[in-house]
């Protein structure tokens, strides 16, 4: 009998006795999620690819100094691009799409105002380069060769280093004692510079050619282009460089009481800014429309705040004069038509619309183009190379305003780090690379592999987890302050301003471990160790944790 | 329904222990029962005739006599499911029902059976309608012979008091489900002398319940989930060698109730002269009428003896062949009739006997259904009726009814 | 969004419930909170389905199938069996699906509210009979799509407010909640934790399958629901004390409506019905919150 109830003391009954991880639901689903983090679209529209987002959550954790060091690596002067960049990575914002695009470039110049430990001179492995020009693309070239281990000789035909940076951009908008220091940060590495000495007058480029292993010829475009009209040779026509030069030097220039710019570029609001607060009268003449005007907006707004007036559709055809003295310039007034070649409108001009402006002073600023005549007679430019006749000249390498892309100061910088790179590839292997192998220099000398694909769009991201935040934007002086002075017309943000700017970066592409995956997912998949990883032998595939990241930085695939 | 009812116990005339003798219905009978097997878990909904079962126990409840959670459920249908759930989370517990509210809990028996849980419900018999009827029916219980419950049919106060302590002994030994049934009113309202065991005692007999499988989250499983075909047979099959041992796990248990309470039950209870030449057949208090009628006819040349069914599920089919083996007539007194499936008891008696060699002559009696009661009148007339004919009924005979 | 939780998983993955299932992303979370001295009262619907298939099961606390009517009274049935025995710390948990809630399952739930009975009930609603195939509950809403209201036959009637039901049987705490707002739901669930007595949670729990959207866009409905004030979160305390979880400011109902397919036979007048009613309900629920903020004021 005892043993008999020993047999029912547990009956068989349905009763879990294990769990399900046996049952490879993995198997169910068409889609495999994943984590890739990729390109921010701000990161991959700035032409030195500064790592924007790593930058911005180094802000987000208090770490400036880990802020400025990394957006440093591409770019070396921060103090510089943080007030006069016309910031590609704020058109390219996602969140102008939400709200506003984050302020990017005032929050780089934020950065550059915290020192940095002094760079000390590197060893060098016994290659010298010599450097031609000073600007933002030989400074920029010198800098990354200095690091790679190059022995530098920095050749300025000018008293001081700068280039454009120095005499052609005005003080309010870059002040000199900034220029200084950021050029000083790099001169640290180690790097001669020899100014006063213009080539072709004080050397010879035969001799620069024979003493270096390679060259960088960065020498910009300082030939102004004429405005082809009768009248063009009288006094009180200037070139707007040659006027910006002048000012920049602390000269004083022959400037009138009633000044005319003609060009619709940075160095046409440049000039009239500048002469504006030399105490003229400005204003400057455009013969197309608003939207055509390569200047940056934001200069011309802040122009037409200073009262500089703008005359659209205006063409100049001749200059009048009075005992050689220029009293005014006659005009005509233009329609735009059909876009040209570079997809701009056509302006054609209304016949008998002419009419006088008067004027003592014509500021020319209708473009730039570079003068190679200091090197060989027969010189010629072809793409990124220098031609003898048709021999390419193998150990010279060129950069900045004498390529063709944009004239701006981060394109120049780039330009340089690519030559950099290009020089760096030719003095080790022997390799002449048309093109700079890689765009970032330090996945460059880790030789990493860069982020290929299109960058993060706005429909990656999932907005439910951000909120609405204006942008903080710099104080700006009003124009009455602006008046008869260079200084700076904005101030840098405070630290809570750009603290709480940081914050407003989504960190596209970028996993911040939010942890809303592993919290969303229905099969409990994700994991979050170092990385995102998902368990596929149970993933079904629903793809809620690519939804429902809120930086796109998961992504999904078909499954093979 | 004046009529006398004297029981004729085995063994012993005495009421035997210490307890303490009190004129108790039925219902309270069954409400002393569960107090003394210190049930701790009630989930009970009132409908005639059982509600005072509750009703006092309640009262006991509130005045501490009885430690035990009391759940005011909403219908029958929760109670079961009340009283399943918190038996699977290792409590002794209790319900009562009866008719409709045995009906609507049908799924949920099922459910407490194929769990294995030893619950023990108190069924006072009483009509299924439609239409309304409040009196006393065996349907109702009987049409829950499928659910897999042991089922206990009664036919004194003292056996539906006794009866409910034995089972919880037996369902904990079984790990199944047990029905103990009293005639509506007959039983459960009507007063007899009851000896109320000793708590002690009845502690010896039935110890607190310890389960080996509880709902415990020291040791979490998930039960009653989906199962496939040979798993689920497997447990169909598991149970119904629990039902299989039942017979003798019940005659255990009566066994050790006679030592320490001097009284006990047969899983089927004989009365009467030797080598009768009728046997009648029944279940509940109608025995005791019966009884009533065998005495007075004692000295009659033709003999009469009467079969109690105690146990009607399991069936004691091997018990009922065994005593009707060379038995010529037999006739099955049935309280409790399904339309279509005529006497339920008879339809019983006649699965136990068959493959029998020489089967007794069956006469299926229908009687005492919706309340009908069945005198010695009406007893001595099926009696007639059987001894009189010569082959058995082929049909129901209704007895009582105007035809 | 970080969220303080228990690391520990109460369920298993290799789980038979469907791809981009909004209820486990929920039940996970109150398992969490809950924690293994828990005992759960599961009936038919989807998570009975999904409980496991014998020996297998994807539940790692102590849980027990009753049958579909019941889960009120099960979890009545365990906390009685419990507290009997001195185990009264123990979570006791009903979790039953819009059916078992709002239908069949809507008497046993009334009496063990009535009773105040001390345990969690957690409905999950994904507005049908969504494991047998998508049929329609009295928590579907009007106009939706299913297998029983097919186009010609849609649903005309509202859906049936049941937390306003719960709130009104005067029991401690009544929430509702959604899974695209985890911290709010892991807030309402502690909070139900340490509170004694009948507690109910309503949580609404979006369906790919049921609902015809695309399974990654599960959290992204349960968002909508609650943007567009279909489904308000909002607590009860006795009955008496309303306090809105969100305001979310004003979403057209439409852009609920027009991203899933069970509603792609509404025509744009009766959203515009439907859109005046929510906004109607809204009101109601705002003016209850202020009558009585402002009478527990006075």
């Amino acid at each position: 009998m005892a043993a008999n109830r020993s047999r029912f003391q547990i009956p068989f009954i349905s009763m879990s006795q294990e769990g399900t991880l046996d049952q490879k639901t993995g198997m169910w689903g068409r889609m495999r999620p994943f984590l890739l983090e990729r390109l921010a679209p701000c990161q991959k529209g700035c032409p030195a690819g500064i790592p924007i987002p790593k930058a911005l959550k180094y802000l987000q954790e208090k770490e400036f100094d880990e802020a400025i060091r990394c957006i440093r690596e591409e770019n070396p002067f921060p103090g510089i691009t943080g007030r006069v960049c016309f910031h590609p990575c704020e058109e390219n914002c996602n969140r102008k799409y939400f709200d506003q695009a984050v302020s990017i470039r005032s929050l780089e110049r934020f950065f550059s105002q915290f020192p940095l430990p002094k760079s000390q001179p590197r060893e060098t492995n016994g290659k010298n380069v010599a450097v031609i020009g000073s600007g933002p693309a030989g400074l920029s070239c010198s800098y990354y060769l200095a690091l790679f281990g190059y022995r530098i000789i920095l050749l300025e035909a000018e008293k001081k280093l700068g280039g454009m940076l120095r005499f052609g951009i005005p003080r309010y908008r870059l002040p000199g004692d900034i220029l200084d220091r950021e050029i000083e940060n790099l001169l640290s590495l180690g790097i001669e510079p020899i100014t006063d000495k213009r080539i072709g007058k004080d050397l010879l480029f035969e001799q620069v050619y024979q003493d270096h292993d390679a060259v960088f010829i960065a020498t910009g475009a300082w030939n102004s282009l004429k405005i082809d009209i009768p009248g063009e040779e009288s006094f009180g026509i200037v070139p707007a460089l040659d006027l910006l030069k002048e000012i920049n030097r602390g000269k004083k220039p022959i400037l009138g009481k009633n000044v005319l710019v003609i060009g619709g570029g940075n160095s046409a609001l440049d000039a009239a800014r500048v002469s504006l607060r030399m105490g003229s009268q400005v204003r400057i003449l455009y013969r197309r429309s608003r939207q055509e005007m390569p200047a940056f907006p934001e200069e011309v707004e802040e122009a037409e705040e200073e009262g500089i007036n703008i005359l659209y559709l205006t063409s100049p055809v001749g200059i009048r004069t009075r005992d050689g003295k220029m009293t005014g310039l006659e005009c005509l007034r233009n329609r735009l038509t059909e876009p040209g070649k570079d997809g701009r409108a056509i302006p054609v001009a209304i016949p008998n619309s002419n009419h006088l402006l008067e004027a003592d002073t014509l500021v020319t600023a209708v473009g730039e183009s570079p003068d190679l005549s200091f090197l060989y007679p027969e010189v010629r430019l072809k793409g990124e190379e220098i031609e003898i006749g048709t021999k390419v000249l193998e150990k010279v390498f060129i950069g900045g305003d004498l390529l063709p892309q944009p004239r701006t100061v981060i394109h120049a910088i780039q330009s340089g780090k690519e030559g950099a790179m290009r020089i760096d590839q030719y003095l080790r292997y022997g390799k002449r690379f048309e093109k700079a192998p890689w765009t970032s220099v330090s996945a460059y000398q880790r030789s990493e592999a860069e982020a290929q694909g299109p960058a993060v769009r706005f429909e990656d991201l999932n907005m439910s987890y951000f909120d609405h935040q204006d942008r903080a934007d710099q104080m700006k002086f009003p124009p009455y302050r602006r008046k008869g002075n260079f200084a700076e017309i904005s101030q840098t943000l405070t630290e809570g301003e750009a603290a709480r700017e940081g914050n407003r970066c989504f960190q596209c592409g970028v996993c911040t471990v939010c942890e809303n995956c592993y919290i969303f997912c229905p099969d409990f998949v994700v994991s979050i160790g170092e990385k995102v990883t998902i368990d596929y032998e149970h993933c079904k595939g629903c793809c809620i944790c690519v939804e429902e990241c809120p930086r796109g930085a998961m992504t999904s695939e078909v499954k093979v | 329904m004046l009529h006398l009812r004297r029981r004729v116990p085995k063994g012993s005339n005495d009421l035997g222990g210490k307890g303490l003798k009190k004129i108790l219905t039925g219902n309270m009978a069954v409400s002393y029962g569960v107090m003394l097997s210190r049930v701790e878990v009630i989930a009970a909904y009132p409908i005639t005739p059982q509600t005072p079962i509750v009703e006092k126990l309640s009262e006991w409840i509130a005045e501490g006599n009885l430690q035990a959670k009391f759940i005011h459920v909403e219908s029958e249908h929760s109670a079961m499911a009340s009283v399943a759930a918190a038996s699977m989370a290792g409590a002794r517990t209790f319900t009562a029902t009866s008719s409709q509210g045995l009906a609507l809990m049908h799924e949920v028996l099922h459910w407490a059976s194929g769990s294995r849980l030893p619950i023990v419900m108190a069924n006072a018999n009483r009509a299924l309608g439609a239409p309304w009827n409040l009196w006393n029916d065996q349907t109702d219980s009987l049409a829950q012979r499928d659910t897999g419950w042991l089922q206990i049919y009664c036919e004194t106060n003292q056996e539906c008091l006794d009866s409910v302590i034995q089972a919880y002994k037996i369902a904990e030994t079984l790990s199944l489900p047990v029905m103990i049934v009293l005639d509506g009113f007959f039983l459960s309202h009507t007063e007899e002398p009851v000896e109320i065991p000793d708590q002690e005692l009845v502690d010896q007999f039935l110890p607190r319940r310890e389960a080996a499988i509880q709902l415990d989250p020291q040791h979490p499983h998930v039960f009653n989930i989906i199962t496939p075909p040979q798993a689920f047979t497997k447990m169909r099959q598991d149970g119904q060698k629990a039902m299989d041992m039942a017979p003798m796990i019940a005659a255990e248990a009566d066994t050790e109730f006679r030592k320490i309470f001097r009284r006990g039950y047969d899983l089927v209870e004989m009365t009467g002269p030797e080598n009768p030449d009728l046997i009648l057949i029944t279940m509940g208090s109608a025995a005791s009428t019966i009884r009533e009628v065998l005495g007075e006819r004692q000295h009659e040349e033709t003999r009469v003896g009467l079969m109690r069914i105690r146990m009607f599920r399991p069936f004691p089919s091997e018990i009922v062949r065994r005593i009707l083996q060379g038995i010529k007539k037999v006739a099955v007194i049935d309280r409790g009739f399904a339309i279509g499936t005529g006497g339920v008891l008879s339809q019983e008696l006649k699965a136990a006997l068959f493959g029998m060699d020489a089967p007794p002559s069956l006469y299926q009696f229908v009687t005492g259904v919706g309340g009908m009661d069945i005198t010695p009148g009406l007893i001595k007339e099926m009696i007639n009726i059987c001894l009189r004919s010569q082959e058995s009924s082929k049909e129901i005979i209704w007895i009582g009814a105007d035809q | 969004m970080k969220i303080d939780l228990e690391q520990k998983e109460f369920l298993y993955p290799g789980h038979g419930f469907c791809p981009g299932c909004g209820f486990t992303i929920g039940l996970r979370l109150v398992l969490k909170v809950l924690g293994e001295n828990t005992v759960a009262a599961i009936t038919a619907g989807c998570l009975g389905t999904n409980s496991g298939t014998f020996p297998y099961s994807p539940i790692r606390i102590a849980a027990y199938n009753t049958v579909f009517e019941s889960a009120a009274a099960a979890a009545s049935g365990i906390r009685a069996a419990l507290d009997v025995r001195g185990k009264e710390d123990i979570n006791v948990l009903a979790i039953a699906g819009d059916g078992g809630t709002f239908d069949i399952g809507l008497q046993a739930l009334s009496a063990a509210a009535e009773r105040n009975e001390n345990f969690i009930f957690l409905c999950y609603d994904n507005e049908g009979y969504m494991n047998t195939g998508i049929q329609k509950s009295s928590a579907t809403p009007r106009g939706a799509w299913t297998t029983t209201t097919p186009q010609g036959m849609l649903k005309q009637r509202p859906k049936k407010n049941l937390p306003e039901m719960m709130a009104l049987h005067r029991i401690p705490y009544m929430a509702t909640a959604s899974i695209a707002y985890p911290q709010d739901l892991v807030r309402k669930v502690e909070k139900a934790r340490a509170i004694k007595g009948f507690r109910f949670l309503h949580l609404l729990t979006s369906c790919p399958s049921g609902w015809k959207f695309s399974p990654d866009q599960t959290v992204k409905m349960a968002r909508l629901a609650v943007e567009t004030r279909i489904f308000p979160l909002y607590e009860v305390t006795d009955g008496e004390i309303y306090e809105l979880s969100l305001d979310p400011g004003y979403h057209l109902v439409k852009d609920y409506i027009r991203v899933q397919g069970r509603f792609q036979y509404l025509a744009d007048q009766e959203i515009d019905e439907i859109q005046k009613e929510v906004d109607r309900s809204w009101n109601r629920l705002l003016e209850k919150i202020s009558s009585l903020a402002e009478k527990a004021g006075a």
